[in-house]
């Protein structure tokens, strides 16, 4: 007869040893580099939804936030979140558009998107402008003052603190950054070079950070499928993404949808079926004839995250649906081009 | 909370080591350091929100990361590979010097044939040193229902690990030795008790 202690023992004893020596290696080996990472962040703030929403690879990003960009790449990320909002240069103003005839916009850009060509090729490289305020923005200044005097006590990252402020001084307000991401769409791996800002010039190679081509054609085209799909990965991204949990469920299909639509991967019948979801979610503003940064001609879609507390639009091309530019708060991403390779393209900012 | 990066400290220096050995359990080496990072930049973000005790919580948002890196078909696979491959010789020595009545390997085979709900339920008491109450919170459900399943899962176990029995006994009557356990556990099911 095997009691209940017996088999308690027996799991017991049957814990791996070399767990525990592991993961006292692990505490000594990533302590410093961690506690250095992380407390460069304000407690309290969010993920970079700017990041969320240019490539929806969000999945990923924040590990990738953590192992690849650096102390450097940590605080930039920081002071994106940390910033007071400052007022848009895209303020939505008339004519806005009732809802029924939003709907007509989105089913419009719906029916674009169906018959636009996909970029062809296994490599595809994904050219953006990034901009939001830099280090040397005055509210960020006084966000990393005020954290360093907090963390005085923390000799582990005071040094490194003392080193980003002396750079303060040197730094403009707003920072513009132009990167590159190359995305395998056989694997989803991604590689990412940048320029400008101060940013290295090229981030460690993420892995599996898209979603495939061959995964996107699995996802469902039917409007109430892919909603369901759309919230249901909303909610399994509470743990990294707490506030989603605040968020009603149309907020939380507006989070989603426009994160897949910066996606250069997914097919025209993918994007299509985006738009028809949206055009069946109440909340947003719809503004025709409006232009993104480079000019170009845009539908412009805004709404207000009351969850998130985050204010969103993003300018469409209305011609295939892909999208021109995404502004969070006071982070603008501009889509400059989308290019196709049969094999990896160097970095063009590499020496 | 007067001095958050004081706390916080704390808390990794305190916590670090659990939060990694529940993701090595899971994970490989390189993703269990990332997710034990992100359970900690996490921690950071909600640091007012941390509940007391913080352990559960850790491990919840560490349990939410490692779902989200697999499937449930590979979760299975992953969680049987790293048993086994962080499983060696001085395992199977401190073994052989406790007081058992069934080899390591049958019992590690019995452990990795169970559904890994029943895994994950037994190891959260014993391997992450939980009480019923604080696993439930890990695992997401009521203390209650982790309660049915833990007793599920030893039930299962007393099973798995008196068929493994049979099966040895059969097996050591057979020419040619032992058979592996996994072939054993199947052909023990058809066997009438000794």
């Amino acid at each position: 007869m095997i009691t209940n202690d017996d088999t308690q023992r027996l799991v017991t004893d049957l814990k791996p040893a070399m767990l525990d020596r592991l993961a006292e290696e692990g505490y000594s080996r990533r302590r410093h580099d961690d506690l250095a990472r992380i407390l460069a962040i304000s407690p309290g703030s969010a993920p970079a939804g700017n990041r969320r929403i240019s490539l929806r690879l969000s999945g990923r990003v924040l590990a990738l936030g953590i192992t690849a960009a650096g102390v450097a790449a940590a605080v930039t990320a920081a002071l994106v979140v940390q910033s007071a909002p400052t007022p848009r240069h895209h303020v939505v103003t008339t004519p806005v558009i009732t809802l029924t005839a939003a709907q007509r916009v989105l089913y419009r850009l719906s029916s674009a998107a169906a018959t636009a060509p996909q970029t062809k090729g296994r490599y595809i490289e994904l050219t953006e402008v990034d901009s939001g305020p830099s280090l040397g923005d005055a509210q960020n200044q006084q966000n990393l003052r005020s954290d360093l005097a907090r963390m005085a006590k923390v000799p582990a990252v005071r040094k490194e603190y003392l080193a980003q402020l002396k750079k303060l001084a040197e730094m403009p307000a707003t920072e513009t950054v132009t990167q590159i991401s190359v995305i395998d769409s056989q694997t989803g791996t991604t590689w990412t070079y940048q320029h400008g800002g101060g940013v290295p010039s090229e981030l460690p190679v993420a892995r599996h950070l898209s979603p495939t081509r061959a995964e996107f054609a699995t996802w469902p085209t039917s409007v109430s499928a892919l909603r369901a799909l759309l919230v249901s990965q909303a909610r399994s991204e509470v743990a990294e993404y707490p506030k989603a949990s605040e968020q009603t469920t149309s907020e939380l299909v507006y989070q989603e949808a426009f994160g897949w639509l910066a996606n250069p991967l997914i097919s025209p019948q993918l994007r299509s079926a985006l738009y028809k979801v949206l055009a069946q979610t109440p909340g947003a503003v719809v503004k025709t004839g409006a232009s993104d940064r480079l000019g170009r001609p845009a539908v412009e879609i805004s709404w207000y995250d009351r969850g998130t507390k985050e204010e969103s639009a993003t300018f469409e091309n209305p011609r295939t649906g892909t999208v021109l530019e995404s502004v969070l708060d006071d982070e603008t991403t501009v889509y400059e081009s989308t290019t196709g390779h049969a094999t990896l393209p160097p970095n063009p900012y590499g020496n | 909370m007067d001095h958050p990066p004081e706390r916080f400290t704390q808390l990794y220096d305190r916590y670090y080591r659990n939060v990694f050995r529940y993701a090595l359990q899971h994970a490989e080496q390189g993703s269990a350091e990332d997710v034990a990072s992100e359970v900690f930049l996490i921690t950071w973000r909600q640091l007012r929100d941390v509940p007391e005790p913080p352990l559960p919580w850790l491990l919840g948002v560490a349990r939410n990361l490692l779902r989200q890196q697999a499937g449930a078909d590979r979760r299975r696979r992953l969680l049987t590979d790293r048993i086994i491959a962080l499983s060696g010789d001085e395992d199977t020595v401190a073994w052989d010097t406790g007081a058992h009545v069934v080899e390591r390997e049958s019992a590690l085979q019995a452990l990795l044939s169970l559904p890994e709900r029943d895994v994950e339920a037994l190891t959260l008491v014993t391997w992450h040193g939980l009480d019923a109450s604080d696993a439930a919170e890990v695992a997401g459900c009521s203390a209650r229902a982790f309660a049915m399943r833990l007793h599920r899962a030893r039930r299962r176990l007393a099973e798995a690990l008196r068929a493994a029995d049979n099966a040895q006994r059969f097996s050591a009557r057979r020419p040619g030795g032992r058979t592996s356990a996994a072939v054993s556990l199947t052909t023990s099911r058809s066997m009438e008790q000794p």
